[in-house]
């Protein structure tokens, strides 16, 4: 039987600059179909020519409407100045328009998550049990931890990170159940998922690709590979993901 | 065993019977956690993928004391014979010593030398010369670490017209100026490619042997400092035909190592 994937890593519909030509959700579940991975969490990425937060979550939330295979996840930040909905309001707003998790970006967006900054919307999220993703480019892993420390109802997913950062993700994942790490890019970690999952587990792993800046197949041949059970590839795959998902309030 | 390759990648089946080999390995500690620094281990993740071979250097390729990581590979060669070959590392300090370093263990069995520009030393320096000289009257490998840099393509070409009988390889293709890659690649005969490379950019396979081509592109995996089960998605999930995954993942290197003469 085929592993069921749930890609936690993935998106479309970003720029870098120089790019000329934007990738559709059309594209990546062609992709998703080559490699049979069967659903996706979707952010807009590359994100980097992305100034209007509130325009690409729209966009990404009709691009994903009516597409059971693709769960969005848009970017959120607080409403500090008033230029957006209270924070309970856009967290309800996301999760009544499909969201399966929400993305910061606290020095792409201008805001701090230290707690006098970000706890209404932390609150807001936690209340909701909507999972957050933390590339670590954006959120490194010492603010992951002090995140997970104050809201440990809160489901966070470190993603983008490097095989280089063992010594870090070990304790960080055996100090919070609430965090939980994509095995994609950038985790080329040999015997690392083995480790893992001796360490803590196999519940706080997750299955991501980095598509679409990366090829999306090392991920799966990383997981497929792996020697742990196949009980444990299963909730690695899929199950885990699902079931973060499925705890949204 | 039937489906494609990449279908057969898919469901995490061993693919015995391809032949593969890695042209790019490691072997020893280095300053980020490894969780399994057994020769071991890495057989037995060739063994999960179906990897007939790979061609470790030690991880002190890097710095100093590379003598003590060259003995490390001997031994894994030894012990795990015909899966685990040797590149052995030099230290350029003495041309004489470097030549006698080399010798001694590809009078063992390794295939080449490995060279890394992390120890501040150009690949043209003085003491690697007649070490090289060594390798090349036995029509063997050498690979650089190449970070797609202006002047590692400089010396690289000054390499292939030195030692003409090196089969050389540059690593990490991609990296940086993948232009640069494949014009020394069209440009040196005997200068091929790796693949070896955490973040490997959709397609970059594909453009590679369009670029290059095929002949000139090998499969390398940087394990144990990267994982080889994940290093060898990038082919398995390229969109290349079958027979051209098959000389990327094994056949280029075949001949690469059946042209060694000792």
């Amino acid at each position: 039987m085929t592993l069921p994937l749930f890609d936690v890593q993935c998106g479309f519909g970003g720029a870098k600059p120089g790019q000329k030509v934007l990738l559709t959700a059309q594209d990546c579940l062609v992709e998703m179909d080559r490699l049979t991975i069967d659903r996706a969490l979707v952010r807009t990425v590359p994100e980097d020519l992305d100034r209007d937060a509130v325009q690409s979550n729209d966009r990404l939330f009709a691009a994903c409407r009516g597409e059971p295979r693709l769960a969005p996840c848009p970017v959120i930040f607080p409403s500090a100045a008033d230029d957006l909905p209270p924070e309970p309001e856009q967290v309800s707003a996301f999760i009544d328009a499909g969201a399966g998790a929400v993305w910061i970006r606290p020095a792409h967006d201008t805001w701090s998550l230290k707690a006098w900054a970000s706890g209404a919307l932390m609150d807001a999220l936690t209340e909701r049990r909507l999972p957050v993703v933390c590339l670590q480019r954006m959120v490194d892993l010492e603010s992951v931890a002090d995140l997970a420390g104050r809201y440990a109802d809160l489901p966070l997913v470190v993603a983008d990170t490097s095989y280089r950062y063992q010594r870090m993700l070990v304790p960080l994942l055996e100090s919070f159940p609430n965090v939980h790490l994509s095995l994609g890019s950038n985790y080329t970690l040999h015997c690392g998922i083995e480790r893992l999952v001796r360490a803590v587990g196999p519940e706080q792993l997750l299955f991501g690709t980095g598509f679409p800046e990366i090829e999306p197949m090392m991920a799966v041949t990383q997981l497929v590979y792996a020697e742990i059970s196949d009980a444990d590839k299963a909730m690695i795959g899929s199950g885990n993901l699902e079931r973060l998902l499925g705890g949204i309030q | 065993m039937s489906g494609s390759l990449l279908e057969r990648g898919r469901q995490g089946e061993a693919l015995a019977g391809v032949g593969m080999i890695d042209v790019h390995g490691h072997l020893g500690r280095t300053n980020f956690c490894i969780p399994d620094l057994s020769p071991r281990s890495l057989v037995a993740a060739m063994d999960r993928i179906g990897v007939a071979s790979v061609i470790c250097s030690p991880i002190r390729v890097f710095g100093t004391h590379v003598e003590v990581g060259n003995r490390e590979v001997l031994k894994a060669a030894t012990a795990f014979p015909g899966r685990i070959l040797g590149y052995v590392g030099l230290w350029p300090a003495d041309a004489a010593e470097a030549r006698a370093e080399a010798e001694r263990h590809l009078d063992r069995g390794f295939v080449g030398i490995k060279l890394h520009n992390s120890s501040g030393f150009s690949y043209t320096d003085a003491g690697y010369a007649e070490a090289l000289a060594a390798a090349n009257e036995r029509r063997m490998i050498l690979l650089l670490h190449c970070w797609g840099k202006e002047e590692e393509f400089a010396e690289a070409r000054q390499l292939s017209a030195a030692y003409p009988d090196l089969s050389i390889i540059l690593a990490h293709t991609g990296s940086q100026r993948e232009d640069g890659y494949v014009k020394i690649a069209h440009e040196c005969e005997n200068v091929h490619l790796d693949l070896c490379l955490s973040l490997s950019r959709r397609g970059l396979v594909e453009r590679l042997v369009a670029g290059a081509g095929v002949e000139k592109v090998l499969w390398g995996s940087d394990a144990l400092f990267l994982s080889m089960t994940h290093q060898v998605g990038k082919v398995l999930g390229a969109r290349l035909s079958e027979d051209e995954k098959v000389q990327v993942l094994a056949g280029n290197a075949r001949r690469l190592l059946d042209r060694i003469q000792r």
